[in-house]
């Protein structure tokens, strides 16, 4: 391993009922790396992510973490009676960040500003996605794990994605992605297919 | 402490904020409870009707069209009570838990819609009480907002509860109507004027209704007959604290730095024992 691990999963192994998910998982992500993870539908990527962030306990094996984390859910968990503006000032608190001068450039970047004070009822499938991104990123964790951020983005705002993931790699944070778009691939460091419950790494080609 | 005052009043002013943005809730509030209170007034039949509150231990003689409105006032706040923790809860459970692995405090969540509905509570009770107001000066008004106040409390929690354990909002609403359906009926003197049957004591209108009843026509006193539903408040909330804590705890803390190959400085292991989570 490198000289800064910010993920370490150790023969995890995670079961629903008779149906085996991770049978022996290893995953180490180090700072300054953009790592996809890719597999089929149902192949357990999701499960892996949830295991890594600390939402669902293993039935073997080890998960360590160092620094904190941002996790961006598959599926968009937000409120739909609250707004972007009253989503941003919840996790201000949950963070206990001084100020929101970061998540607001996050919202500028990703071009949702103009949605501030909308309902997220209200907003389109793509923003809500956005929201959900800036909210895992907005405290500016050294350790990202972000499952299918971009579904429903527009073709900027997913370039404009992969250009912040690499400014955020390049500034030494650990970058975990759920891809299924082979194009996306050029923008690893490393790629690992989950196959029959374990990571395979796979050449990249840039 | 600043950030702890921070953490509840943000909490409970959004928690707030939902409540007011459920339009279906804020509708029945305006339209329906009115509605149904005036069409009784003006349709059930007047005719006197006794009958005996054994909880109290006393005979009631009153107003058919009366009797009706109390119990009707009893459904509309209930109904409305249960329908909007339901909402409120269901809604906002997922993000919840994404907020309290962010680092929210969990406690704070769970006290702003306590909060929220202790103010949902003197709201209702105050509207339906003054609704029943001008129908007839009731004999003991105060005690018979206490006994609404009862009422809305035992439902919010059970509104509570079955927001964080029922799977669909169809779910939520069925359960809530059919439960005071069944409990305002069993509790009325004019659907089931015996009111004496085994087991309806346990049920949490059994104290309401009748304060709300004793009290719309007598001087009896009535409070702690109304307190006997704060039981179902108390259980109720305490069952949605136990279940807020097992949807909301962190199944693998993130495991010391020590014993990494390569392990990484102090600094992040501390910031590794208290990671947050988005």
């Amino acid at each position: 391993m490198g000289p800064a691990t910010r993920l370490h999963i150790d023969a995890v192994h995670k079961a629903y009922g008779r149906r085996s998910v991770l049978r022996g998982t290893d995953f180490t992500v180090s700072a300054g790396m953009l790592a996809g993870v890719v597999g089929e539908n149902g192949s357990g990527k999701s499960t892996l992510l949830r295991i890594a962030v600390g939402m669902l306990s293993p039935d073997r094996g080890t998960v360590r973490r160092s620094g904190t984390l941002g996790y961006c859910p598959q599926k968009s968990v937000i409120n739909d009676t609250l707004t972007v503006a009253q989503h941003l000032r919840l996790f201000q608190v949950a963070y206990r960040l001084p100020d929101l001068h970061y998540a607001w450039e996050l919202v500028d970047l990703l071009g949702f500003h103009a949605e501030r004070r909308t309902r997220a009822g209200e907003l389109s499938g793509g923003t809500r996605q956005k929201l959900n991104l800036a909210l895992a990123l907005m405290h500016d964790p050294p350790l990202l794990v972000l499952d299918e951020p971009y579904q429903g983005f527009d073709w900027d705002t997913h370039q404009r994605f992969w250009h912040l993931a690499g400014r955020l790699r390049s500034r030494g944070q650990a970058v975990v992605v759920v891809s299924h778009l082979l194009h996306d691939f050029q923008h690893f460091d490393s790629i690992h297919h989950l196959r029959e419950g374990r990571l395979h790494a796979e050449a990249v080609t840039r | 402490m600043k950030h702890h005052w921070t953490a509840f009043t943000v909490a409970l002013g959004f928690t707030l904020t939902g409540h007011l943005r459920n339009r279906l809730a804020m509708s029945m509030t305006a339209f329906f409870i009115p509605t149904w209170i005036y069409v009784v007034r003006a349709t059930a039949l007047d005719k006197s009707i006794t009958f005996h509150t054994s909880a109290l231990g006393t005979e009631v003689t009153a107003s058919m069209n009366r009797t009706i409105q109390i119990s009707s006032a009893l459904h509309a706040v209930t109904v409305i009570a249960g329908f909007m923790m339901f909402m409120a809860t269901f809604s906002a459970r997922d993000m919840d838990q994404r907020l309290v692995l962010a680092g929210y405090p969990r406690a704070h969540l769970l006290a702003a819609k306590i909060v929220a509905l202790l103010l949902i509570t003197a709201a209702l009770t105050c509207y339906s009480t003054g609704l029943l107001l001008l129908s007839w000066p009731l004999a003991q008004p105060w005690a018979v907002a206490a006994a609404l106040a009862a009422a809305i409390l035992a439902y919010g929690g059970l509104g509570l509860v079955a927001g964080f354990l029922l799977r669909g909002e169809l779910e939520g609403f069925f359960v809530v109507v059919m439960a005071t359906l069944i409990d305002v009926g069993m509790q009325s003197p004019v659907s089931n004027p015996a009111g004496d049957q085994t087991g309806l004591n346990a049920l949490p209108l059994y104290g309401p209704a009748q304060a709300a009843l004793a009290s719309a026509f007598t001087p009896t006193h009535s409070l702690t007959c109304s307190a006997r539903a704060l039981a179902w408040f108390a259980a109720t909330s305490a069952l949605a604290a136990l279940v807020f804590h097992l949807r909301t705890r962190r199944h693998q803390r993130p495991m010391p730095c020590v014993g990494l190959a390569s392990a990484p400085t102090q600094n992040e292991c501390r910031e590794g024992d208290r990671s947050a989570v988005s």
